[in-house]
């Protein structure tokens, strides 16, 4: 497999960084999976099954359940990527095609830099400004009049909910995946744009045409964004209200595994099984997410070979 | 109606200030085959993408001179509505890499609404793949998708997706440029079976391919037309030196 005496000392000399990588995501899998055992052993399943956090300082009546956690940060992620999919696809469109260059280019720079903003920019505006605006404007009219609607039934408090957070994380993720997006469309050879309009297409129809070649992409980008939403600590501990509960209900607050963890680290360590429970959390948001991103980046290099040929 | 499907006078295109048409004057005669022979670079593509104004899509191309096609001039038509009339195939083949062999073949008939039932589409889909010998290959894998075919079967789809949106002018850019011969003659083949339907007007830097299907030739050569005339003339007798030169190899 090896052509020159050249590739094959690049070979050799990337291999150490090759098992590097590898190595350093074994011993953090590892890492992880050793300290939620006692966890796993204590609770079974039932750890990542029910709902519950009562420590305790006798063992025996410590008991901790993570669905609600869980399920909280499933249903943030999955809506926040709801919210900022239909957007940044219409971003992508309009900065690659419908503005004129001039306007298009800087503005695309501008969603670079946003998408590297420091992400407690984004969960400070979250829970100072846009939390408070939802409660009055949008949880409010919606509980008042539409609280028969399972997802509206729950008075809404301070605002801080699930809703605020996934708000607050589509804004966060949408250069994100807007960048990833316009990445992607600079991927398609031109030539079956060309195609397109060779036929007679319309620009509309053009596009339509772009973005339906352009849909494994766009699936492969929800999935890291939800791997990203699904990750993130920093804006959802300061927006999602942090209370340990199961709830369908928007404008309820709620832990997602990582606020969760941001939250409870400190005194987790005080109890036997508090800290290993925490530890289960993380395993089973590293399997997600790494699942998530694989499935996404699987989905990429198939597309690739089929737009290529 | 014009005895010519296009007619182009003294055109003159730049491309970021570089000249690559330098006086172009040609006519084409509707329902014949049409071959415009030149070696790499002589600027063949480009001609052919300003017929049906894709050329639009590249920044910076000045360009002067009159180009009329079906009659009218180019740039006194919707351009959208003009490239439903005179469809381009690419050099490169580029069905659709999301959409079926079917519905590859269905888009523009989809797009112009120039049928009405489900039963039109089908018999319209069947007509194209049958023109351009594809039909026996793909008949009981209409549901799958291009990226399967081979590289000649892509090309030929192509060709089928061009002809589904019956076109008046049908240009190809060297059709024949990436595929084996097996796959060429069955373009070929089907090119001197659409004479009577459509004008063709393809592009090609290989002589023999010219001498096997054309009616009518003409050599581009940096930019201008060197010569025309019916096939059989020019491949017999050429009157320029250049020309002799083309069809021997040597440029
Ligand atoms: N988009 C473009 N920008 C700049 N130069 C171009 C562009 N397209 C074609 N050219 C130039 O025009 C000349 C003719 O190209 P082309 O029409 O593709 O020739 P041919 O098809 O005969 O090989 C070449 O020198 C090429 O580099
Ligand atoms: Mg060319």
């Amino acid at each position: 497999m090896f052509f020159s005496k050249s590739d094959k000392l690049l070979f050799y000399s990337t291999l150490p960084l090759i098992v590097g990588v590898l190595g350093i995501l074994l011993i953090l899998s590892y890492m992880i999976l050793s300290q939620s055992w006692p966890s796993f052993q204590r609770f079974g399943f039932a750890v990542l099954t029910t709902s519950a956090w009562s420590p305790s300082d006798d063992p025996q009546r410590e008991f901790y359940g993570l669905a609600a956690p869980i399920a909280s940060s499933l249903y943030v992620s999955i809506l926040s990527v709801l919210v900022s999919l239909p957007i940044s696809i219409c971003l992508t469109l309009t900065l690659i095609e419908i503005l004129p260059k001039y306007l298009g280019a800087p503005l695309r720079y501008v969603t670079e830099v946003m998408g590297g903003l420091p992400t407690v920019i984004y969960g400070l505006w979250g829970s100072t400004t846009l939390a408070p605006f939802l409660r009055d404007q949008v949880m409010k009219p919606l509980h008042d009049y539409l609280g028969f609607i399972p997802l509206f039934s729950c008075r809404p408090l301070t605002g801080h909910s699930m809703l605020a957070a996934s708000i607050t994380l589509a804004v966060a993720t949408t250069p994100y995946v807007t960048a990833l997006l316009i990445e992607g469309y600079y991927l398609i050879p031109s030539k079956y744009k060309e195609g397109a309009y060779s036929l007679g297409a319309t620009d509309y129809e053009a596009y339509k045409i772009m973005m339906g070649i352009l849909k494994p992409y766009v699936i492969a980008a929800s999935l890291l964004g939800f791997s990203r939403a699904l990750s993130e600590t920093t804006i959802v501990a300061l927006t999602v209200g942090n209370s340990m509960k199961l709830s369908l209900c928007l404008f309820d607050p709620a832990y997602t595994i990582p606020s969760l963890i941001a939250n409870q680290f400190e005194s987790a360590r005080l109890y036997e099984y508090a800290l290993p429970t925490l530890f289960a959390g993380a395993l089973t948001l590293l399997l997600i997410s790494l699942a998530a991103s694989y499935a996404g980046i699987r989905l990429v290099y198939g597309w690739r070979e089929r737009i290529h040929v | 109606m014009s005895l010519y499907a296009v007619e182009v006078e003294d055109l003159h295109l730049r491309i970021k200030g570089v000249e690559i048409l330098r006086g172009v004057t040609l006519r084409v005669r509707r329902n014949t085959l049409f071959v415009l022979m030149g070696p790499s670079g002589s600027g063949k593509s480009t001609f052919l993408r300003t017929l049906n104004r894709l050329i639009d899509f590249v920044d910076g191309v000045e360009l002067s001179g009159l180009v009329k096609v079906l009659g009218q001039d180019i740039y006194s038509v919707d351009p959208y509505d003009l490239r439903r009339r005179v469809v381009l195939v690419s050099q490169e083949p580029n069905p659709f890499p999301h959409m079926t062999i079917y519905d590859n073949v269905a888009l523009p008939a989809r797009l112009n609404k120039i049928v009405r039932t489900k039963r039109e589409l089908d018999d319209l889909v069947r007509w194209a793949l049958e023109k351009v010998m594809l039909w026996e290959e793909v008949k009981d894998r209409l549901k799958s998708y291009p990226h399967a075919l081979s590289g000649g079967q892509r090309q030929r789809l192509c060709l089928a997706r061009a002809l589904a949106a019956k076109p008046e002018i049908l240009l190809l850019d060297e059709p024949t440029a990436n595929i084996d011969p097996v796959n060429t003659i069955k373009i070929e083949e089907s090119l001197k079976s659409l004479r009577d339907e459509v004008t063709v007007i393809m592009v090609t830097h290989m002589p023999h391919q010219a001498v096997r299907v054309a009616d009518h030739v003409a050599l581009l050569h940096s930019g201008v037309i060197v010569e025309e005339g019916p096939a059989m003339e020019v491949f017999m007798s050429p009157k320029k030196e250049v020309t002799n030169e083309f069809l021997r190899g040597a440029l």
